[in-house]
């Protein structure tokens, strides 16, 4: 059980982990990394260091342990605020043009499928281009799959109605066998990377949504996101965090922030690209 | 300058708690050394008006901390509205989305276990009323790193289900009621 580690094994374990899976663990916040590793060995019955690194040689068993530090438990519409100052963004500076929006780092469909119910109510969902990174396969087939607890889909709907959707959260989903599946056609022209927060698209975007993915990370490592955010936005794009983050002090000088409540970021435009 | 005994009192609460912390911030002293963390049961969805609330009678700055955010003595920290509490061992809170634990998030169980964990002996733990187990488990935790537990007396709680469900698993250092333990606090601290 990781409750026996202390701190310095903990931080060797973290930085073994990071190089044999080539995801930041060593940049995880103490207590998440701790919390994580001693509920999945427990979940599996692993007793020794020794026996999780033999085991994580295995492809899909190491996809697992990815996935599962992965924190998926959100909502749809999360924060109704927030997507309702969105859903002003995209109407007032997207409506008529293309544009692309990249999520670093989504752990479940919910945020996603947010977003797709936006676009699809303001009708520019042919016009997005929308990026995302999943740290792990079966992360990705779940997502592209729109599988969805039914749940939670009372939360859900409340959060909809919130958000002043213009249609019922019903029109978006199917009864499946395993509770509800979200309207795939909506996911048809999504990209999906099996990539962890530091793999930039290949182009610039106008808009990331990254909320709540930095919790788990150290301030150091905020710092190293903090540039690939900088590096992957277009001048004058919208970056949106989790309504209890905020960017560094050194950023000030390359970001305004246009919502304090809801956390929206807006790269100053005069910056070259 | 002496330096107090302890490093932090955190504290959980849920149903009739608010009146409590309230009254007992308001009791504490203008130079109350060192930082208080607040985990409440509350609603998801109303994301202000508590810690506002919580302000107009404390003597302490009352915050909800953002994510990393440092860890200060002297100040007030309430657990922000669904998101976990964490304290790390760098001295600054963590948060989380994780799922909820005892139906809640935040849960006092999480704040109360991380502080613990990085506080040790140092930390006062309170649990006041309320109508679950949630905190029982960290308030275990804290008694285990030989840390302060103290109940609100289960006769002047709202709901006694709470502190009652600490005394199952622990005997607590001390069973007090909400003046008493304001009382204690200021003097613990010195």
């Amino acid at each position: 059980m990781a409750l026996g580690f202390n701190i310095s094994e903990l931080r060797v374990l973290s930085e073994q982990l990071s190089e044999k899976l080539n995801l930041p663990f060593k940049h995880m916040t103490h207590s998440f990394f701790k919390r994580r590793l001693s509920q999945f060995i427990e979940m599996h019955g692993i007793r020794k260091v020794d026996s999780l690194m033999e085991q994580l040689d295995n492809e899909e068993f190491a996809d697992e342990f990815c996935h599962f530090f992965s924190v998926k438990t959100t909502e749809l519409f999360r924060d109704a605020g927030f997507w309702r100052h969105l859903r002003k963004i995209i109407s007032e500076y997207y409506s008529g043009s293309n544009f692309k929006v990249w999520f670093p780092d989504v752990s479940s469909g919910e945020e996603l499928y947010s977003l797709m119910i936006l676009l699809k109510e303001l009708n520019s969902h042919t016009r997005a281009t929308v990026i995302i990174n999943n740290t792990s396969e079966i992360g990705c087939n779940k997502i592209i799959e729109g599988q969805l607890s039914s749940k939670k889909m009372d939360v859900n709907a409340y959060n909809y109605k919130r958000f002043e959707g213009s249609h019922s959260l019903e029109d978006y989903f199917e009864n499946s066998e395993d509770g509800l599946k979200f309207d795939i056609s909506l996911l048809e022209k999504i990209t999906v990377k099996k990539a962890g927060i530091e793999v930039m698209p290949d182009e610039r975007c106008d808009l990331i949504i990254m909320r709540n993915s930095m919790l788990y990370f150290t301030r150091d490592y905020h710092q190293v996101v903090k540039e690939i955010v900088d590096k992957s936005l277009v001048s004058g794009g919208y970056l949106c965090l989790g309504v209890k983050e905020q960017l560094a002090s050194p950023y000030d000088n390359r970001f305004e922030c246009i919502d304090v409540k809801e956390k929206i970021y807006n790269k100053f435009k005069f910056l070259r690209d | 300058m002496i330096r107090p005994k302890y490093k932090a009192v955190v504290i959980g609460g849920s149903a009739g708690s608010f009146s409590v912390v309230s009254k007992l911030l308001s009791q504490l002293r203008e130079d109350f050394p060192l930082p208080v963390i607040i985990c409440l049961h509350r609603l998801k969805h109303v994301r202000s008006g508590l810690v506002e609330s919580i302000r107009l009678k404390s003597k302490l700055e009352v915050i909800e901390p953002n994510d990393k955010e440092q860890i200060t003595a002297g100040k007030v920290y309430l657990a922000p509205s669904n998101y976990h509490m964490f304290v790390e061992y760098d001295g600054t809170f963590s948060l989380s989305t994780e799922k909820p634990l005892n139906h809640s998030r935040p849960s006092i169980d999480h704040t109360l276990t991380s502080a613990a964990y990085v506080y040790r002996n140092k930390l006062i733990g309170i649990v006041l009323t309320g109508a679950n187990k949630d905190g029982a488990k960290g308030m275990k935790d804290i008694a285990d790193k030989k840390g302060v537990t103290i109940i609100q007396d289960p006769k002047t709680c709202e709901m006694d289900t709470m502190p009652k469900s600490v005394a199952r698993l622990i005997k607590p250092d001390k069973v007090l009621s909400p003046e008493e333990i304001s009382k204690y606090l200021n003097q613990l601290a010195i």
